[in-house]
């Protein structure tokens, strides 16, 4: 009973905290009021996460909802980036109130959204019901879009429109594949309200009828890989978090496009058992995990935007973590260690670059140049997250990507390594290009540079600080969290599930 | 005897449908109209006068008409009336009544083009165009109901269409009447396809082929059309109406009655709608096409 | 009876393809919507439930009235009645639409789904439904016409989701068609934004983010 009343408190409280923060009389309140729903949100969410990590399994409403050591840690990493997001919104949106560029419409349409969406990100997180977390994922397309065009302008309006269209495609694709899910399951023996549970449908493989969960894979890898940024299908993924607000950018990248990914996660357990756990749908993750990976390292090379290049590296990393997945268990653990990595390096990346860019008033790369001078923190932060994310040791995305090129490697996939490391070394040697007179070349202009600020070090400090911490030591209990969120994934029958260990000096 | 009945009816009774489609119009717009028997005059009248040929001219225009004349003739003998079989049917019949008709419409543009003429060529080509995209519909349209009965032959086709097929089988039969209507319309130049009562040459297809005809001539080209109305009315009227109780003469007056009707109708679509634009008539024969392959995909 | 409704459906998508006039798209899709209502109706009249009932009723409300209405009222605002020149004429789309329309029957036939009581057209009709949605949001430069192209993918994923005995939950279903409300609702805000900046609604002028 307990558990209903959390879980409902959950999803209503950031809900209303944004539905309050229309009736504020000014932007701050209407911020402000937003932003504690959020931070509310998190501290109720950590129990359920501590909940669910301690007592297993947690259900909810008739089983509809439902809290497994795959949904806590996603819910963990979403935690981190909408908190920190939501921090760094306070510097950036105050500074653009300072310079009186937000207008109270537009701060409330920014905070009405803010909270619901991450409110529909936890509802994917935590349904059970494969239908209730198409709705969720839905949500979180509409509740986002007028994030994009916050500032509306044409090349705003274009972003949002490419991103509307394409992204309801691909959550129509989505849903046909829930639908055909559904037919699937027929002849399960249970009540048809519970037919589309994924417990339930787990607990069921052998009643399942294998064409159709085929089908209902394809439909659902397209739809959800839409909204993940997989290539071929990741191109309203540069416009609309180039074009979006900062804050916004970031949990795009730090967690929506992980949401979508988490959703294909629960389909693979049911596809692989259903079909003999054959490898058949590892492997049109690996193909699309490759191929999201070439693609963006093919558009790097010629970026001239700094937010598009960031969003390119996004698709590159959701390219990986896919690929991950798609190589097993020791690959499932290392992608699923890449999702939080990657979280907090592009959720730094984004804070960097659109600090600067707003003191800058352009994102474009080689006017940004010489950061460091300009502002010592963001210049660090931004140089900091373009060498994590290109994969500098010896911070944890490198370990997560070593781990990941070693599970390829073991598992004797030597083309999928050699391909990952052509993609992965094309991009390194694409955004050291970059990096460096970004940060240290002689700044373009007259720009007064940022007052250092505490809130500021401390955005920048504490995900650099966390990632050289996990790169260097990964804690047991995180190891044991992440094996068994990989076992759920990667359920198999024939062999006992291996874990991974980390050697505590981060050299393998 | 009975054998005979369709060839006989249809040669009566084939000028009388356009009297009823004029009659129609009339009763529209309020006027008495022409009377019912008038394609008949006009045709008794056409028989007894001479025809003007033009010097530019050689037996290809006046074989013209002739072939129309016999070729529609020929036709009758392989339809169903109904209930009432066909003269001479057998296995792909179906095939020889589509290529005939498309022997008559090339004799026809044939005799057009051997008179030189600019009218004429451009009425020749365009019945050409819309030819071909009128021929594929009635062949889906009839092989969609060949496979439906199982059977390659007109007479068995129409035979078996009784309203158990109705029953099971409405949405194909509804598709392909409505594209065999529209062929109809096409081939017949009927609004929307084509305005029959139009004097203004750059807007007819059918009517300006004939335009150097004269005399017995225009005589054998009138009556072959009524026999070509005749012809395909009778393919539409066999589909939409399902009377077969077996007695001859119930199933004569069912689809005589069905053959007015039709008629009617005709009047009524010319009367509610405007001719088509030149270049809307193509997409109202590819959805016609449309009609009739979805009718053939559903089975 | 439920054979003729989805042949209609088929049909309707073809006369989409195949138009150029907003107005026309608008109240074919309408006249799209009110089929599907009656269809979800009718497939399970003989386990009607207050839930099942809902569904039909609010499908037949959405795609057939409110939608329409939204769209209509949305193309008299920014004063777009005529498709300029799409990138793929009509002739050709009918053809394309007949192309796609074969090859659904196609794979329907191989993927056969349970229930066979119902019609055996209910899957080609929906692959094909979402290619004539897909086909139309590509090859149409008009905003609205893009956006009817994706109410004709919902559309076709309907009526998997009620063509078959085995239906999702209730709260699944009316979840679905609420988004889709949604999403129409921003849709025509987002197109209002987009005639005030852009002064027309031609897609084509949103192009100057690429790379």
């Amino acid at each position: 009973m307990t558990h209903e009343y959390i879980f409902a408190l959950l999803l209503l409280i950031p809900i209303t905290s944004g539905i309050l923060s229309q009736f504020c009389a000014s932007q701050t309140k209407a911020l402000l009021t937003s932003f504690t729903g959020v931070f509310v949100a998190i501290l109720l969410g950590c129990r359920v996460v501590m909940m669910a990590l301690t007592q297993g399994r947690i259900f909810a409403f008739d089983q509809w909802l439902f809290v497994d050591e795959l949904s806590a840690w996603h819910m963990v990493v979403l935690f981190l980036v909408f908190g920190l997001s939501s921090l760094f919104a306070c510097v950036y949106l105050g500074e653009e109130l300072r310079e009186k560029k937000l207008s109270l419409q537009q701060a409330k349409t920014f905070a009405g959204l803010w909270s619901p969406a991450m409110a529909a990100m936890l509802l994917v997180l935590i349904s059970n019901n494969l239908g209730i977390m198409w709705v969720g994922m839905e949500a979180t397309t509409l509740l986002t879009s007028f994030l994009v065009c916050v500032h509306i302008t044409r090349s705003s309006l274009e972003a949002t429109w490419k991103y509307m269209l394409i992204c309801s495609v691909g959550i129509g694709f989505a849903f046909l594949g829930t639908m055909l899910l559904r037919l699937a399951a027929k002849d399960l023996p249970l009540d048809p309200n519970q037919a589309l549970l994924w417990t339930n449908l787990m607990a069921h493989t052998a009643f399942l009828s294998p064409d159709l969960v085929k089908a209902a894979f394809i439909f659902a890898l397209v739809g959800y890989g839409t909204k993940a940024g997989l290539a071929p299908m990741h191109s309203w993924l540069p416009d609309a978090h180039s074009k979006a607000p900062s804050p916004v950018s970031a949990i795009f990248s730090g967690f929506m496009l992980n949401t979508a990914l988490y959703c294909i996660m629960r389909y693979i357990p049911i596809t692989e058992e259903t079909l003999g756990h054959r490898g058949w749908a590892l492997n049109l993750l690996t193909g699309f995990g490759l191929f999201s990976i070439l693609m963006a390292a093919a558009f790097i090379l010629f970026q001239k935007d700094m937010k598009r290049f960031l969003a390119y590296c996004s698709v590159e990393h959701l390219g990986i973590i896919a690929l991950g997945l798609g190589l097993g268990v020791p690959g499932t653990f290392a992608a699923l260690f890449h999702t939080l990595n990657h979280s907090l390096s592009k959720s730094l990346a984004f804070f960097s670059a659109g600090r600067l860019g707003q003191a800058l008033g352009t994102h474009d790369i080689d006017r940004m140049s010489g950061s460091i001078s300009i502002s010592p923190i963001w210049g660090t932060g931004i140089f900091a997250s373009i060498l994590i994310l290109i994969g500098i040791a010896p911070f944890a995305l490198f370990m997560s990507e070593f781990q990941l090129l070693k599970a390829a490697i073991d598992g004797h996939h030597m083309l999928v390594a050699v391909v990952f490391l052509a993609g992965t070394g094309i991009i390194f040697i694409g955004a050291l290009r970059y990096a460096l007179p970004l940060a240290f070349g002689k700044p373009d202009g007259h720009t007064e540079p940022i007052a250092p600020a505490r809130l500021d070090a401390f955005l920048v400090a504490a995900p650099l600080l966390l990632l050289l911490l996990l790169g260097l030591w990964m804690p047991t209990s995180l190891q044991a969290v992440l094996n068994r969120a990989a076992g759920i994934i990667q359920t198999s029958p024939a062999k006992a599930t291996p874990t991974v260990q980390t050697d505590p000096g981060g050299r393998r | 005897m009975t054998t005979f009945i369709h060839p006989l009816l249809a040669l009566i009774f084939a000028p009388l449908l356009r009297g009823i489609i004029n009659k129609t119009k009339a009763f529209f717009a309020g006027r008495q109209g022409p009377p019912l028997l008038q394609t008949y005059y006009d045709i008794s009248k056409l028989l007894r006068k001479g025809a003007v040929y033009s010097q530019t001219t050689s037996w290809v225009f006046l074989s013209g008409p002739l072939a129309g004349l016999a070729i529609s003739i020929l036709c009758l003998f392989f339809l169903p009336f109904g209930n009432i079989s066909a003269c001479v049917s057998f296995q792909g019949d179906l095939i020889l009544v589509i290529y005939l008709l498309g022997l008559l419409r090339f004799f026809t543009v044939l005799a057009a083009m051997d008179t030189g003429s600019a009218f004429e060529g451009m009425g020749a080509s365009r019945e050409m165009t819309f030819s071909a995209l009128a021929e594929p519909t009635m062949l889906f349209g009839l092989a969609a109901i060949a496979r439906k009965v199982h059977s390659f032959s007109l007479t068995p086709m129409i035979h078996d269409i009784t309203p158990q097929i109705w029953e099971t089988g409405a949405p194909t039969l509804a598709l392909v009447i409505s594209g065999l209507f529209l062929v109809f319309l096409a081939e017949n130049s009927r609004i929307p396809v084509d305005d029959p009562t139009t004097h203004l040459e750059l807007t007819m297809i059918h009517e300006v082929m004939i335009l150097d005809h004269s005399g017995v001539d225009l005589g054998f080209i009138e009556y072959a059309s009524s026999l070509k109305m005749w012809i395909l009315g009778s393919i539409l009227v066999g589909l939409a109406v399902p009377v077969r109780t077996g007695h001859l003469a119930i199933d004569i007056l069912a689809t005589l009655a069905g053959m007015v009707i039709l008629a009617i109708f005709i009047g009524c679509t010319e009367s509610t709608m405007a001719r088509f634009r030149l270049r809307l008539v193509p997409q109202l024969l590819v959805g016609a096409c449309v009609f009739s392959i979805i009718g053939f995909l559903i089975q | 009876m439920l054979d003729l409704l989805i042949i209609l459906v088929v049909l309707t998508n073809l006369r989409l393809l195949a138009t150029s006039r907003l107005e026309s798209l608008i109240s074919w899709s309408g006249f799209q919507g009110m089929l599907l209502g009656v269809f979800a109706l009718l497939s399970r009249w003989s386990h009607m439930a207050p839930d099942v009932f809902l569904v039909g009723v609010t499908a037949f409300t959405l795609k057939g009235v409110v939608f329409p209405l939204m769209l209509l009222r949305l193309a008299k605002t920014v004063r777009c009645n005529r498709e300029a020149d799409p990138y793929v004429g009509f002739i050709a789309s009918t053809i394309i639409g007949m192309l796609a329309f074969i090859a659904s029957l196609w794979l329907g036939a191989r993927l056969p789904l349970p229930g066979n009581d119902m019609s055996h057209l209910v899957l080609p009709a929906t692959l094909f439904s979402i290619f004539s949605g897909l086909f139309l949001i590509i090859s149409r430069k008009n905003a609205i016409s893009q956006v009817i192209g994706f109410l004709i993918m919902e559309n076709g994923t309907f009526m998997l989701g009620v063509g078959t005995l085995y239906y999702a939950p209730f709260l699944v279903e009316i979840g679905a068609l609420l988004d889709i409300l949604v999403a129409v609702l921003i849709w025509s805000v987002l197109i209002r934004f987009m005639n005030r900046a852009f002064g027309n609604i031609d897609t084509q002028d949103l192009n100057k983010l690429k790379g």
